[in-house]
């Protein structure tokens, strides 16, 4: 290497450096282009609203998306934060949003207790918190729009009792543990259970909301069970499907009824298909748009009624699946 | 002769590789200040230092272990287990809580003991060893909670997360695991064994360290440290979570990794890993104010640390 000067030879090593810092930043400068501006400076007259989720199952999607159609017409500033399942993540993602000085949280917990401090400093703070979703049982949670699970849990117990006529052994299969959803579905199922003895359940386990891990279950408990299995319930309709899937592949269709919970578009039209299948119906428009709507209300200072706003849900079958699917 | 490029030569040069690592963190930070309004407040770094504290400790127990020439893929699991032992015995209402504590950071230094005597006596390969701890951790974790999390916990305990010094009680003691590892690791006999064990274990062996002592010492350090981390998390989000701590092996060996460790041993120190672990959190809290979508926030921590031990790999040719 020929003789350089000190000074070219710094030149090129601050040059590398430079490129190596410069392709980072130019990188996360281009990407944010495609987040949204966020709270304060831009928009003042608009009001900010943070929202937080566990994580963007089909539904969460379908609801966040609902809130972003109405944010326009509401006068939102809407920032969306995934938690990603991880409750610390989700904490910590509060405490940005507080930091940065929303008018508003909405918050679908991923756990009802980890999010606690979240809601507490929300209070301290001033800024409304609202539960969406996913139930937060604390009394500084300032209201909440969400399903009432436990109905939801009895609507599709309600399903499988009656197909099988009050007789016969079921399979449960459970969402992610720590949920609200989980707890209250499992709730109602129990209750329809206790009040029918006759039916038995072979087996209860989660599959942590996740379809491949339902069928992964199934494929499990057709091997212990058999033929025995009449029924299955579900927390929600990807396992419902994922079980579904496993009874296909070991040639068990049509001979096992299943319910779960939210009437997703597969489900739906496996309903439609005839198949032995029923879902229950829990509405993310009207959900995330409810929610938007409350956390505007009590970002301007106003009361919503009521303050736990219980979303009625509803037992989706053959004779009313047309109803859902128009509306996909 | 061979060229060795600029890059090289900055990068082999600890004091300027240091200087480069310097540069970026406080590019970061001026980035984020001038692009993001809520960013640059004392508020905002409190955050900062509280969302860095429990992977920060598990950086630094990430620290010994790539130091040593290992690596933990574990550190998440026995977060995850010594989390929930302290969550079982630390219940509102139980003046002994504090015993939860005691316990949690026995199990898990047993947990880390474990994968020591079978890395340093057995020989089995740290990658392995750790990876099936992974697992029987979580399972161990599971199987003691049920699933489930357990929650209404003591008060004592819950505050712990929450108070300020001045500083965040968890940055305080973040800091002060920061110096006591540093302290560790430069000024004691066993630091300096960590260093010659990981940089060329044939010529430590032949100057009469005992390999396989220094090795357990590390991974039972790595659990304690973890133990450390589960306490402070657990008091955090106010419960013991089974999945505590998935995925955060990752966040641990990447704040590693950027501050400059070699993967194959003997290079590292605790002050460049603190700059990695707040680069890293840097990053999360700057791109969750400028709203940036977190799947895109995957992709840039990923690219990161990809281009980290890309450099890493420049530096170690020939």
């Amino acid at each position: 290497m020929p003789l350089k000067s000190k000074g070219e030879k710094m030149k090129k090593r601050l040059l590398d450096v430079v490129f190596v810092v410069a392709v980072s930043l130019g990188l996360i400068f281009c990407l944010s282009g495609s987040g949204q501006a966020e709270a304060s400076g831009k928009k003042k007259e608009k009001i900010t609203v943070g929202f937080s989720v566990y994580w963007m199952s089909e539904f969460s999607t379908l609801m966040k998306q609902a809130m972003e159609d109405n944010a326009e017409r509401l006068g939102v500033n809407l920032l969306v934060a995934d938690g990603n399942m991880d409750p610390q993540k989700q904490l910590s993602q509060v405490e940005n949003f507080i930091n940065q000085g929303v008018d508003a949280i909405l918050c679908a917990a991923i756990d009802r207790n980890g999010i606690v401090p979240g809601v507490e400093q929300a209070k301290a703070a001033g800024i409304p918190f609202i539960g969406i979703n996913m139930y937060i049982p604390n009394k500084d949670v300032t209201a909440y729009v969400g399903p009432n699970d436990v109905l939801a849990g009895e609507l599709a117990a309600k399903y499988i009792v009656d197909s099988l006529k009050g007789k016969g052994n079921v399979i449960v299969i459970e969402g992610g543990e720590g949920f609200s959803a989980t707890e209250d579905r499992r709730k109602g199922i129990k209750n329809v259970l206790d009040a029918n003895p006759g039916i038995t359940a072979l087996a209860i386990k989660t599959a942590s909301w996740d379809r491949s891990k339902a069928v992964t279950l199934m494929e499990n408990y057709i091997q212990s069970f058999g033929d025995k299995i009449n029924g299955i319930i579900a927390h929600n309709d990807e396992m419902a499907l994922g079980a579904a899937q496993a009874l296909e592949a070991a040639g068990m269709s049509g001979k096992v009824y299943i319910g779960g919970i939210d009437a997703i578009k597969d489900a739906c039209v496996k309903i439609k298909s005839g198949e032995k299948f029923a879902t229950v119906f829990q509405d993310p428009v009207t959900e995330g748009t409810l929610g938007l709507e409350y956390a505007v209300k009590l970002a301007k200072g106003e009361s919503v009624d009521p303050v736990e706003n219980f979303i009625d849900m509803k037992l989706v079958t053959e004779e009313n699946v047309d109803h859902y699917l128009i509306s996909k | 002769m061979e060229k060795t490029s600029s890059l090289k030569k900055v990068l082999i040069n600890e004091k300027t590789s240091q200087f480069v690592l310097l540069f970026v963190f406080l590019s970061l930070v001026l980035f984020f200040s001038l692009f993001t309004i809520s960013f640059f407040n004392a508020n905002n770094f409190m955050n900062i230092l509280r969302q860095s504290a429990v992977t920060g400790i598990l950086a630094m127990a990430m620290t010994f272990v790539i130091i040593s020439g290992g690596i933990d893929l574990s550190v998440g699991s026995i977060l995850a287990f010594s989390g929930v032992i302290l969550a079982s015995i630390a219940k509102s209402g139980n003046p002994l809580w504090w015993m939860g504590m005691i316990a949690a950071l026995a199990c898990a230094s047993l947990l880390g003991c474990v994968n020591g005597i079978l890395i340093g006596k057995f020989k089995v390969v740290p990658f392995i060893q750790t990876l099936a701890m992974l697992a029987i951790g979580r399972g161990l974790t599971m199987l003691y909670a049920d699933g489930r999390p357990i929650s209404d916990l003591s008060c004592g305990l819950t505050s712990i997360a929450r108070i300020n010094f001045g500083l965040p009680v968890m940055a305080w003691i973040f800091i002060a695991t920061i110096v006591i590892s540093f302290f560790i690791l430069h000024y004691t006999v066993f630091g300096r064994s960590v260093y010659a064990v990981g940089g060329n274990e044939k010529a430590a062996v032949i100057s009469g360290i005992n390999t396989t002592r220094v090795k357990i010492m590390v991974y039972t350090l790595s659990g304690f440290l973890c133990g450390i981390s589960a306490i402070l998390l657990t008091s955090r989000v106010s419960s013991g979570l089974p999945r505590a701590g998935e995925g955060y092996e990752m966040d641990a060996i990447a704040a590693v990794v950027i501050g400059g460790a070699s993967l194959t041993g003997g290079r590292g120190n605790v002050w460049c890993t603190t700059i990695g672990i707040l680069i890293i959190s840097i990053l999360s809290n700057g791109m969750d104010l400028m709203n940036i979508n977190s799947y895109i926030q995957q992709i840039i921590k990923g690219s990161i640390i990809v281009l980290a031990v890309l450099l890493d790999s420049v530096k170690n040719k020939n």
